[in-house]
């Protein structure tokens, strides 16, 4: 069984966890401390990219290169962002990191200041995680009190700052242009891009945005370097990730393991097997905007190449496994339920096309359905595709598409029974 | 009752003083505007339109973006909730680990439909979408507090347990 590392987890689960002397009882801060006082941000830039550290937000875009789509220069006013609004449905790892270890976000944060030259980070936490809220803001007052954090930072002349900022309850919100204007204090809208974040992020000014587990990780590339991390997991996406797996599972919770593990195993082994005993009937493997897989596609590693060899993706790494008493109209029906409410409305293709998907996939459910209703929903989705201002268009219609592909004769057993065939099977609970 | 208690709050110089800090704690004024709101929030369980009057003349907003923001945000309600307010998650995790007997549980016991409000005041029931801790399904939370893995009997002993 490949073995579960403590990388991003080393302090979880210790004593005073959250607390800045605990964390730089075990080394923290010392990777800030190496790139002030020896490393220029040039120098700090490319051990990132060369690093090749991917995004964890969703995206799997490599962090270092995006930081130097930057204007170059501390003459220039520039935002970091940290994204730990995490929303997407199956995704609890950044509250791990954020309850159990700040300060590893925090430095990863002030050394990415460092590397773009940027003037500070705002901390966007969703509305819904209040505790994390208040353990962040506390970490990143110890960081001020100890000079990590503020002007001249440990004699260096850097100055960086980071303000602390909740959602409300959106998640469109995660979208980093809706969360940029949601920091303007406005209705969380995503933008038109271009302009990009880079050249117009908040405030109009030239910003970074990367997710919470992204930024924990550069602390370790800086402190073991590149080379030391790229031997990790597999070359397309190095490092180790948090998978979060959920649903029908006998453990369900985070697991970090390097990115070339198989599903198979991570289900199997790390969580224990399959709720109830049963077959397992499909999985999702990372958050709900993803295709899901079918039970016989799990031998795959979970990395963007074995995920995109059975169409689909890593995302944001949150498995969602379901066993054989699951209906999978009734589970596709929840996901669209999710994303007809939070759609922003600003393009018809995704505020229309998400309803029309839940309503037709209601009446599946419900009884109603018609025989021609699978190639509907295939239309309607495909309909929505490419043709919005975000990705959260694509992010609905994926799951729809790949449910009616994958488990095609269910959604038209459905349509045929005038019912659904599973309303009798008792769904597995886990309590 | 909400209007005593918008215009109380409003002349309160401690809730004021933790109103000029926020205004004051970010590089520009309007990004304290969700934090304010989560505070009136707290403080009276909705947001109503004077609060929305009071904080736009305050960031020099006009009360028609005051009151966008405040639609648009799931967390502000301009209608105040009860003193205890139950978020079941709906989203597939937590459906598949329970969270449909759990609501029926909780709408039986209290008499009210999601959305509903008991008529002494005491809770309200809301679903909500995913909480970011889909390993302990179903979950509950009830004001700030998170409860994972909440089964009937649980949901029995967390509602007895508030005044
Ligand atoms: C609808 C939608 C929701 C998103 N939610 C999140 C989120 O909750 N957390 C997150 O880090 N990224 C989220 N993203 C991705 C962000 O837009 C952005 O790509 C990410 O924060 C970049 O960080 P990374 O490069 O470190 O992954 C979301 C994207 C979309 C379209
Ligand atoms: S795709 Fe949907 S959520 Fe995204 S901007 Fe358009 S309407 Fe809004
Ligand atoms: S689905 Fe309920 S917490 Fe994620």
């Amino acid at each position: 069984m490949t073995e579960v590392l403590k990388l991003l987890t080393r302090n979880v689960g210790k004593p005073n966890s959250t607390h800045v002397d605990a964390y730089m009882g075990s080394g923290g801060y010392e990777s800030l401390m190496t790139v002030l006082h020896k490393w220029t941000p040039e120098q700090t830039l490319n051990e990132v990219k060369a690093a090749n550290l991917k995004g964890r937000g969703g995206a799997g875009f490599p962090a270092g290169l995006k930081w130097s789509f930057l204007p170059k220069g501390k003459e220039v006013l520039k935002y970091l962002v940290c994204n730990a609004d995490e929303s997407e449905p199956g995704t609890f790892k950044d509250r791990l990191l954020i309850e159990n270890d700040p300060h590893s976000i925090l430095e990863g944060i002030i050394i990415a200041g460092w590397a773009t030259q940027a003037a500070g980070c705002f901390f966007y936490i969703r509305g819904e995680m209040p505790a994390g809220a208040r353990i962040f803001q506390k970490a990143v007052d110890q960081a001020y009190a100890k000079g990590f954090l503020g002007k001249n930072i440990l004699g260096s002349g850097f100055n960086f700052d980071v303000w602390v900022s909740r959602g409300a309850g959106a998640y469109i919100c995660g979208e980093e242009t809706a969360l940029m204007d949601s920091l303007e204090g406005k209705r969380g809208q995503p933008r038109l891009k271009p302009p990009f974040p880079a050249g117009y992020g908040v405030y109009g000014v030239p910003t970074n945005i990367n997710n919470v587990e992204s930024y924990a990780n550069v602390p370790l590339i800086i402190r073991n370097g590149a080379g030391w991390y790229t031997a990790i997991g597999s070359p397309s996406a190095p490092g180790t990730r948090l998978f979060g797996i959920s649903g029908h599972v006998k453990r369900p919770g985070v697991f970090e393991l390097p990115s070339g593990v198989t599903l198979r195993e991570l289900i199997y082994e790390h969580a224990g097997g399959i709720l109830g005993d049963r077959p397992l009937k499909a999985v999702i493997p990372g958050g709900s905007s993803v295709p899901v897989l079918r039970a016989d596609q799990i031998d795959v590693t979970m990395d963007p190449d074995g995920l995109k060899s059975v169409g689909t993706m890593v995302g944001s790494a949150g498995v969602i496994v379901m066993n054989d008493s699951v209906c999978m109209v009734k589970a596709l029906l929840n996901l669209m339920e999710f994303y007809a409410h939070e759609s922003c409305g600003q393009c018809t293709p995704c505020r229309e096309g998400t309803h029309w998907l839940e309503l037709i996939v209601r009446r599946l459910e419900e009884g109603g359905g018609r025989p021609s209703d699978c190639d509907l929903i295939l239309d309607v989705a495909g309909n929505i595709m490419g043709r919005t201002i975000c990705p959260l268009g694509d992010a609905a219609a994926m799951p729809a598409i790949s449910f009616v592909q994958q488990f095609r004769e269910e959604f038209e057993a459905h349509a045929r029974e005038g019912r659904c065939p599973m309303r009798d099977v008792r769904m597995t609970a886990a309590i | 009752m909400s209007e005593q208690g918008v215009a109380e709050l409003i002349k309160n110089p401690g809730f004021l003083a933790k109103v000029d800090r926020l205004v004051k704690s970010y590089p520009r004024p309007q990004t304290a505007l969700i934090p304010i709101l989560h505070l009136c929030q707290a403080e009276l369980r909705h947001v109503p339109v004077e609060f929305q009057a009071f904080i736009a003349e305050r960031l020099g907003l006009t009360p028609a973006h005051v009151r966008g923001v405040v639609t648009f945000y799931e967390m502000f309600s301009e209608e105040p909730h009860g003193r205890y307010l139950l978020q079941v998650c709906k989203t597939l995790p937590c459906m598949l680990t329970g969270s449909e007997a759990l609501l029926e549980h909780l709408q039986n016991k209290l008499g009210i439909k999601p959305g509903g409000t008991t008529q002494d005041g005491r809770f309200s029931l809301i679903t909500v979408e995913c909480l970011a801790c889909c390993d302990g399904g179903p979950s509950l939370m009830v004001n700030e507090a998170l409860h994972k893995r909440v089964s009937t009997g649980d949901a029995d002993r967390i509602l007895s347990e508030l005044e």
